[in-house]
């Protein structure tokens, strides 16, 4: 019986997803269970497990393809079964969408009709994988052969963007000479500073960057989500410290009782969280989004915290923070964290955020400017514990103080109520034992 | 108002005159002594001269191992002289005739700058929209007590000799202390070579220059490395080694061969503000010095002392001053030492690699794989030397000694700029039989 391999629903937001690397191979025996392949989508990876045990028959899409959720991608079965009818028919549209092109013939081409086949497979070793249309004329191929020219850069003025000979041959012309190792170098990805060095302006291999490397959908998307927070608003960042007495001796007692007593393991991240929670529920105004010209606050609290994972950057969500206690808020970010580290989290887990924390003080930072994670109005940085000099009566003590940055949407959150919000959190981690219920 | 002002005419100076003059422009090259600069009056030249004298000495005197007797052999050191002298104004009225028919404007004597568009000479002033320095170099005097004693000479007047001397310790062995070694030996000086560092020549590639050294004691040439000179009187020159222990070297003259500096003084570089250090005049790639308008090439520069780097130095400061964009390279730099047997050089050296850290591969061969080599060179050591990059296998340095070697350089120079890859090099059909013919083995043994 043949079975396929399915890509499951992840979420209810996703969609599709990228085929990451294939740990099996076509015709390899397979276990039940045997971590078959990686995908990824805009937030994370998965790993796919075969299903069934056998011989992995046929695999549908090859790396970096983008495919729907609930596709099969690949097939396990006894050797010799048949499976062309699980092959999606998705996969099927896209090569015929490929090959129509080249199956038109223009008049410059009928010189040389014999040639034509070979086009299509050939186009891909001159290094253009992403032309998806019009194609490479024959003797535009030839030339291109006769003289080491990579097509890459040749714009085609042919129908459908189709690369004629002339084309080539203006690009021969008009382009600077490559060294014979930059010539090389190019073929391997290398690409062009925009400076000529060698002998009349002939380009050589310093005049040449080592190819890039793609950026992974992860890290894209974090790339544009923080670009545009930074196009789309009018963000500023203000900063306060408050004492720190207070929450460092809780954590110190919680230290000391957490074997004991099992308790929650809270950290001073924690407890400017639970604090954050407890401010935000007397400032709904922060708590809210700014989409379209639209300012939507809410009453529950759904707290993301940015967490620094192997894949990069990830922001689980606590739900309804407002209803947890500080040893619940605990667990739930120890378990959120603990998810998205290895991997493991839930799609689901990581969007609906309404206020962002983040925190590098625990490396000492002592200031720094979040991003706001649109389209939220609010982060909060927390930065490091300093001692700072407090003049107390006559005399001057240093007494303990953590930073904190607040980044806010100008378009929709004035300074001053940006700082009322700022200086109420700063009370409630001075005051912290008036906001947490724990006894110890 | 000129085009362009030169001050100085060494090969840096007259070579760039002549390349604006014979685009078109409005030219005047001052010189305050001859045509030619060092280069070609007490430098390259004449030196040449007289090592080829030396040279066709020792091929007569080893005729014998090709078959051919000779009678008893003597030096006319005086017909030598008179040879140098002529070949010296055959090449200054070439040189003088070039920059005649390039509209140069000559004019004697010891320029200066007043401003950045003017320079005084012989209390005249000239305009121009752009001045080139090119004033050169000269001996380096070390701080070295009775330096200037009457029996030290240098580069310079060591050619004003009348007689052959009947010994010469010679401090430096760079290429004109080797060069002058090998000359005087010939000419049957007894010579000994004295040099602070343990190699010779320093920025030529040192496994090559051992054989250099070999080769140069087995002519009886005596060298003493690693040795410092510390005072030079009456009774000879007093050495230092490295481990503390000194050496008394008694000769008749001394040659003063510790390396040469830039011509800085009395040319106003202070008074218009033109960046410079002991080092040389600071320049960028393109000729600029610090102040617009003022471009300096070759010697003055300290870049690199070379009559060949000044004179394309020169050519692309003209060019960027007349809106060429050009832009000059090191890499490519060829070396010579005209001894015999000569070294040629071009690229980088293994030292240098190995000291930046560089990967890179090596091969190294004896000449004698050539059948050229075997028949002209009896009992002759020759070596070439193949440093490629360790990825891409493109030719980094080559380093040759033996045969013409330096006839065979500039297109070795022309591989490391074209930056082809052995596996490039492969293609080219090198002649048969040619000592040419082991540079491409030694090539085409890196993998």
């Amino acid at each position: 019986m043949v079975t396929p391999v399915i890509i499951p629903k992840l979420g209810v937001t996703v969609e599709s997803c990228s085929i990451g690397s294939w740990r099996k191979r076509e015709g390899e025996k397979i276990k039940k269970g045997d971590i078959l392949l990686e995908i990824e989508t805009d937030k994370t990876t998965f790993e796919i497990e075969a299903p069934a045990s056998g011989i992995l028959l046929g695999i549908f899409f090859k790396e970096r393809a983008i495919v729907p959720v609930m596709t099969s991608i690949a097939v396990i079965g006894k050797e010799g079964e048949e499976f062309e009818s699980y092959k999606p028919k998705l996969e099927k549209e896209t090569k015929e969408h490929l090959e129509q092109p080249v199956k038109e013939k223009y008049e410059e081409e009928k010189e040389i009709p014999e040639v034509e086949k070979e086009t299509t497979v050939d186009r891909k070793t001159v290094g253009d994988e992403d032309r998806t249309f019009g194609g490479v004329s024959p003797r535009a191929k030839q030339f291109a052969l006769a003289h080491g020219i990579n097509l890459d850069g040749v714009t085609g003025s042919g129908p459908h963007g189709r690369i004629l000979e002339k084309d080539v041959v203006k690009y021969y012309q008009t382009t600077s000479r490559l060294s014979s190792l930059a010539g090389k170098l190019q073929n391997e990805g290398w690409t062009h500073k925009g400076t000529y060095s060698g002998i009349g302006g002939m380009i050589i291999r310093k005049d040449l960057r080592r190819p890039g490397k793609k950026l992974s959908i992860i890290r894209s998307t974090i790339a544009k989500h923080m670009h545009s927070s930074l196009i789309e608003t009018a963000q500023y960042t203000i900063s306060i410290s408050a004492r720190a007495n207070d929450i460092l001796s809780l954590r110190k007692k919680i230290k000391s009782l957490t074997a004991e007593h099992s308790l929650p393991n809270t950290t001073i991240n924690d407890m400017v969280m639970y604090a954050v929670i407890r401010t935000l529920v007397s400032y709904p105004e922060l708590n809210a989004e700014f989409i379209d010209g639209k300012v939507y606050q809410y009453n529950d609290i759904n707290l993301a915290f940015a967490c620094d994972t192997p894949r990069g950057l990830m922001v689980p969500v606590i739900r309804s923070a407002q209803r947890l206690s500080l040893e619940e808020l605990s667990l739930a970010i120890e378990k959120l964290s603990n998810e998205a580290i290895s991997g493991n989290i839930a799609l689901d887990d990581l969007t609906g955020g309404t206020f962002t924390t983040t925190n590098i003080g625990s490396m000492g930072i002592e200031y720094f400017t979040p991003i706001l994670n649109t389209p939220q109005v609010a982060v909060l940085g927390i930065c490091n514990i300093d001692l700072k000099p407090v003049k107390i009566d006559k005399n001057v003590q240093f007494i303990e103080h953590i930073k904190l940055c607040l980044t806010v949407d100008h378009q929709v959150i004035d300074g001053a109520p940006a700082a009322r919000f700022l200086v109420a959190l700063k009370d409630n981690i001075e005051n912290f034992t008036n906001i947490t219920e724990l006894k110890i | 108002m000129y085009d362009l002002i030169v001050l100085g005419a060494g090969p840096g100076g007259y070579e760039a005159a002549a390349h604006a003059g014979a685009m078109g422009k409005k030219v005047a090259l001052i010189e305050k002594e001859y045509i030619g600069g060092v280069c070609l009056n007490t430098g390259c030249i004449p030196t040449k001269t007289l090592l080829h004298s030396a040279k066709t000495l020792q091929l007569c005197s080893e005729a014998e191992n090709y078959g051919i007797k000779t009678g008893k052999l003597e030096v006319d050191y005086e017909k030598i002289l008179k040879r140098k002298k002529e070949v010296v104004s055959l090449l200054k009225k070439g040189v003088e005739g070039k920059l005649k028919r390039s509209g140069v404007e000559v004019l004697w004597g010891k320029g200066q700058l007043l401003s950045k568009d003017t320079v005084a000479v012989n209390g005249k002033s000239y305009k121009a929209k752009n001045i080139l320095l090119a004033t050169g170099s000269k001996p380096v005097v070390p701080p070295i007590e009775g330096i200037n004693s009457s029996n030290v000479l240098d580069s310079t007047t060591i050619l004003e000799l009348d007689k052959i001397p009947k010994s010469m310790a010679i401090i430096g062995a760079g290429a004109i202390g080797l060069e002058f070694a090998y000359f005087f030996n010939k000419m049957g000086t007894e010579v000994k070579i004295i040099e602070i560092l343990p190699n010779i020549a320093y920025q030529m590639d040192t496994e090559i220059t051992s054989y250099l050294r070999k080769s140069l004691e087995n002519e009886c040439i005596d060298f003493s490395l690693g040795s410092e000179v510390t005072r030079i009187d009456d009774k000879g020159i007093l050495c230092t080694r490295e481990n503390g222990k000194t050496e008394m070297i008694q000769s008749e003259f001394v040659l003063n061969a510790t390396g040469r500096k830039p011509n800085l003084e009395n040319i106003g570089l202070d008074e218009i503000g033109i960046l410079y250090d002991s080092g040389g005049i600071k320049t960028d790639l393109q000729g600029k010095t610090s102040v617009p308008g003022i471009w300096a090439c070759g010697d003055v520069t300290g870049r690199c002392l070379l009559a060949h780097v000044a004179t394309r130095e020169g050519i692309v400061a003209v060019n960027n001053m007349l809106g060429k964009r050009d832009i000059m390279r090191y890499k490519a730099i060829p070396n010579v030492i005209y001894t015999n047997p000569e070294v040629a050089s071009v690229g980088v050296t293994e030292q240098i690699l190995k000291q930046e850290e560089i990967c890179y591969k090596k091969s190294i061969l004896s000449l004698n794989i050539s059948g050229r080599f075997i028949a002209e060179n009896e009992k002759k050591v020759g070596y070439v030397k193949v440093l490629t990059g360790r990825e891409f296998h493109e030719i980094l340095g080559v380093h040759i000694i033996g045969g013409a070697a330096s006839e065979m350089i500039f297109g070795i120079a022309a591989l490391i700029e074209m930056e082809m890859r052995v596996e490039d090099i492969k293609e080219i059909v090198f002649p048969h039989p040619t000592i040419s013919e082991a540079v491409k083995e030694v090539i085409c043994q890196i993998k």
